[in-house]
């Protein structure tokens, strides 16, 4: 007598007949998967009202330069946008170019840095032919580290202010406390 | 299933009132929503404090009037803080550090008491020695908006 495979083997209580049937019955997988969208727009939801809230209208105007770290001011202002004068990493720089070493800047006996001046003379020339019927308004921003000492600084200020960059505003960081929003600086 | 029997229609007929929300378009719209909030987002809030700087040209005549002003001065040394008025300093108006830091909170104080005395004065001249860093500057600055004096200069010479 052949040996052959034992077929499975089901308990007494169930009838072999039957279960042989329902196994018979040629049933395709289904593969459709429902997928919950409850949880998904949820999320969505939440996130657009927190960018909502957090929208700024007045965009990017001045980006954090990873070396420089500013000082933090309970009492500040909205930052405007305005021409920007970078002080750290050991040097000045204005829209992007360097206009001389800090530590060259601090040793020269002069207060006006030569290139510093030409390059916002440059940028005053410009705002006056693209808005002749819109008075300079002389708005500067420094953006200076916070380790800067003040003899580099009051170089820069005195630059700004002597080719008409006469409203400084120091670039900081918010701390806690409410924003002041109060009239422009004299000037 | 809710359903209804329509009027006038065959007898036994009912109508589905079940209706199902077509929720694509208002995924796609929060998709594109949020999209645009993230690439205009602004991550860092950056503030300002605005200056004039005081001290340049050549001095100029002053008229009575403006020898009878108040003329408040906020010296920052390496040793502390020197407050003075039309030239002189002002009683308790020699602030020494507290160990290594300046003391912001006896400088605000004093500030307060004296625009308390001069209500009507909101101008005042911080000037600083070469050596002080720019973060003890505008922290100088900042207890003086604190103290209802909002028009700043910035001097170098003392």
């Amino acid at each position: 007598m052949p040996i052959k495979k034992p077929a499975p083997h089901l308990l007494n209580s169930v009838k072999l007949k039957y279960a042989k049937k329902q196994l018979a019955r040629k049933k395709s997988a289904s593969y459709d998967v429902s997928l919950n969208l409850t949880p998904m727009i949820d999320m969505f939801v939440t996130l657009v009202i927190f960018l909502l809230m957090t929208f700024s209208t007045s965009g990017e105007i001045l980006f954090i330069q990873k070396d420089i770290e500013l000082p933090k001011a309970e009492k500040s202002d909205t930052l405007e946008q305005a021409p920007v004068v970078i002080i750290g990493a050991g040097q000045v720089v204005i829209e992007g170019q360097s206009v001389g070493k800090m530590d060259d800047i601090a040793e020269d006996e002069n207060f006006e840095i030569a290139d510093l001046s030409e390059r916002l003379n440059n940028l005053k020339r410009n705002y006056q032919s693209l808005h002749p019927n819109q008075q300079f308004s002389g708005q500067i921003i420094i953006q200076g580290d916070k380790q800067i000492p003040f003899r580099v600084l009051k170089k820069v200020m005195f630059t700004c202010t002597s080719v008409g960059y006469t409203n400084i505003n120091f670039a900081v960081l918010p701390s806690g406390g409410a924003q002041k929003k109060g009239p422009e600086s004299a000037g | 299933m809710a359903s209804v029997s329509a009027p006038g229609g065959r007898s036994g007929g009912k109508k589905n009132l079940n209706v199902e929300f077509n929720l694509v378009p208002f995924i796609d719209m929060l998709s594109c929503l949020i999209c645009f909030l993230l690439m205009a987002a602004v991550w860092v809030q950056i503030g300002k404090i605005s200056v004039t700087q005081s001290g340049q040209g050549a001095p100029t005549e002053q008229t009575p009037e403006q020898r009878m002003q108040l003329n408040l001065v906020v010296a920052i040394t390496p040793q502390g803080f020197l407050i003075t008025a039309n030239g002189q300093t002002l009683q308790d108006g020699d602030i020494l550090k507290s160990g290594n830091r300046y003391d912001f909170d006896r400088l605000g104080k004093k500030l307060k008491e004296i625009h308390s005395q001069y209500p009507d004065k909101n101008d005042i001249v911080v000037m600083s020695e070469d050596s002080i860093k720019y973060e003890d500057l505008i922290g100088t600055m900042d207890v003086c908006l604190a103290n209802e004096f909002p028009n700043i200069s910035v001097s170098g010479t003392i």
